[in-house]
């Protein structure tokens, strides 16, 4: 009897076995694993996708791209760009959970509101601000002639604006979906934990560093990560915002690697500076799960 | 203490207001343009119409058809992702192997690398297959972009159902599908659900990777629009505003419908 009962118990920790997880690991392993390794062997090689005929060429194609100093500018660029979005997009984040951590009527409504900005795809995000920045149509320019001008040019053009109001295109999208994420982590915290903070008269910051961030530290974390990844990864809106200009003053490692492999048929050297970046991703991914472990232990 | 409290009521509400504002500013201000109408100092000029969104196929012939496909290609490549996702994230929810406890964040860090590493030997790959190009190569493509995340989702929805739920299922004789579908899968929907409505808006949203993969006609709304974008900059406001909001009108329908599975949203390493 026992034993009758034993053998279904242990079978039913997994209902299918490993076979669910095939169809996913195959998808995953196909269309994302296995290119991957590709790109990374072809940038050992001098292959192209329509050449036939192809050579190991070594490291050859890293010693072009670090010889290259535009790549230096977009590693700059996107980490600047990190510099300064991200700390804003985390402030901005529990900032706003903290302000919606307590119900009121229409929370839920809001919360969801929080969504919009996102939900506008980066490309569809980058025409609206390219007229939203505009002298004549844009906000930037409405709000210039309010104030007594003539409307000003747009910052996108302008070398020492171009980079923040990319940046602020970034924060717009992703600062409300930060939000919209910590949001639950935020609310979670037992309002004993923060009365007790208060009682101990300490002040806001205080209460934030005492009571709420070591609660939500893994979700902090993994919201962290979401964020760094997208703005080193800045591609698709600032391909229609400013291309990457004026001069090289947007160009970020993601559209640099796009411009060499598919504008300019430099294959070899675009999926060099692809996996450069992906390698920076992987850094800041290994950085996560570390963090993540030691606050598991 | 009361005065106190009143006033951080007072600054909570500004707060929100600033917020909502600064959400969705850019956006009321692009729909008031698609109607015809522009800001003038503190008032709206012109005339309301909605001749810009029914005018759409004037100035982009193919709008229809770009609409009909990125919605086709969108849902089909949700579908797989849940499909797919479910079963594997059950899985990872409820076995004792070692490995899984590295593998999640794993699923994470390869949910946020960048799309290019792998978009440009991709194409390859599937011009290989004889897939470049095709419906079902970008729906491949684009479910399998999506899977890590979906996957790592789920499996946060599914540690909070009670184990003894399919264990009782699985006692009582019923087969691993029929627990799944018949079991979990209700108890689960609200989490399916969110995960199904993030995944779609990501998938609706793709640029980079079907650009890589199709050729183009039939195009996705985001690589149309980038084209159209890039080679006609006299583009009038008023329009480009129509074809935004309509780009933009599926993500937003599918949210609001969903709001309620997604106001329970868990986005937490530890579930």
């Amino acid at each position: 009897m026992i034993r009758s009962l034993r053998i279904p118990r242990s079978a039913s920790r997994t209902p299918l076995g490993w076979v669910a997880v095939v169809p996913a690991g195959l998808l995953v392993l196909v269309f994302l694993v296995l290119p991957a390794l590709i790109g990374l062997f072809n940038t050992f090689t001098d292959s192209t996708p329509e050449g036939k005929a192809w050579h190991i060429v070594g490291l050859a194609n890293y010693r072009a791209v670090l010889a290259d100093s535009t790549l230096g500018v977009a590693f700059g660029n996107a980490l600047l760009l990190t510099l300064i979005a991200v700390p804003v997009e985390v402030i901005i984040g529990l900032a706003l959970a903290g302000l919606l951590r307590r119900p009121f009527p229409g929370r839920s409504t809001v919360r969801v509101l929080l969504l919009a900005p996102w939900l506008v795809s980066p490309i569809a995000a980058g025409v609206m601000w390219h007229f939203l920045y505009n002298s004549q149509v844009g906000i930037t320019g409405w709000a210039n002639r309010l104030l007594g001008g003539n409307g000003g040019g747009s910052p996108l053009a302008d070398p020492r604006w171009a980079l923040l109001s990319v940046a602020l295109v970034e924060v717009w999208r992703m600062a409300p979906l930060a939000a919209f994420l910590l949001l639950p982590g935020v609310s979670a915290v037992p309002q004993d934990d923060l009365d007790q903070a208060t009682v101990m008269g300490s002040p806001l910051l205080t209460t934030w560093r005492v009571a709420i961030i070591p609660r939500i530290r893994a979700l902090l974390l993994t919201v962290l990560l979401l964020l760094v990844a997208q703005s080193l990864t800045t591609f698709d809106g600032i391909l229609v915002l400013t291309g990457g200009g004026p001069g090289s003053h947007t160009m970020t490692p993601a559209l640099y690697a796009y411009t060499l492999a598919v504008e300019t048929h430099n294959w070899p050297m675009g999926t060099a500076v692809s996996w450069l970046l992906l390698l920076a991703v992987l850094a800041v991914g290994a950085a996560y799960i570390r963090l993540l472990r030691v606050d598991a232990a | 203490m009361s005065k106190r409290l009143k006033w951080s009521g007072f600054w909570r509400v500004v707060g929100i207001v600033a917020a909502l504002v600064f959400c969705l500013l850019p956006i009321v201000w692009t729909l008031v343009a698609a109607l015809g109408l522009q800001p003038d100092g503190l008032r709206l000029q012109g005339k309301f119409t909605l001749d810009n969104l029914t005018g759409i196929t004037t100035f982009e012939p193919a709008f229809v058809s770009e609409f009909a496909y990125t919605l086709a290609v969108s849902l089909a490549a949700t579908a797989l992702t849940i499909g797919a996702a479910f079963p594997a994230a059950f899985w990872l929810a409820r076995t004792s192997s070692p490995g899984v406890a590295a593998l999640m964040p794993t699923l994470l860090v390869l949910a946020v690398s960048p799309l290019i590493a792998y978009g440009l030997p991709l194409s390859n790959v599937e011009h290989a297959a004889g897939l470049y190009g095709s419906f079902a190569g970008l729906v491949l493509a684009s479910a399998a972009v999506q899977l890590p995340l979906a996957v790592w989702l789920l499996r946060g929805y599914l540690l909070r159902i009670p184990r003894s739920l399919d264990e009782a299922a699985v006692l009582d004789g019923a087969s691993g599908l029929t627990v799944l579908l018949r079991v979990v899968l209700p108890v689960a929907l609200g989490g399916v659900i969110a995960t199904g409505v993030l995944v779609f808006v990501l998938d609706w949203n793709l640029y980079l990777l079907p650009t890589l993969l199709i050729s183009h006609p039939p195009e996705v709304l985001p690589v149309a629009m980038r084209d159209f974008f890039a080679f006609e900059r006299d583009l009038e406001w008023p329009s480009a505003a129509a074809a935004l909001i309509i780009a933009v009108a599926p993500a937003f329908l599918v949210v609001f419908i969903a709001q309620n599975a997604l106001e329970n949203l868990v986005f937490d390493p530890e579930g």
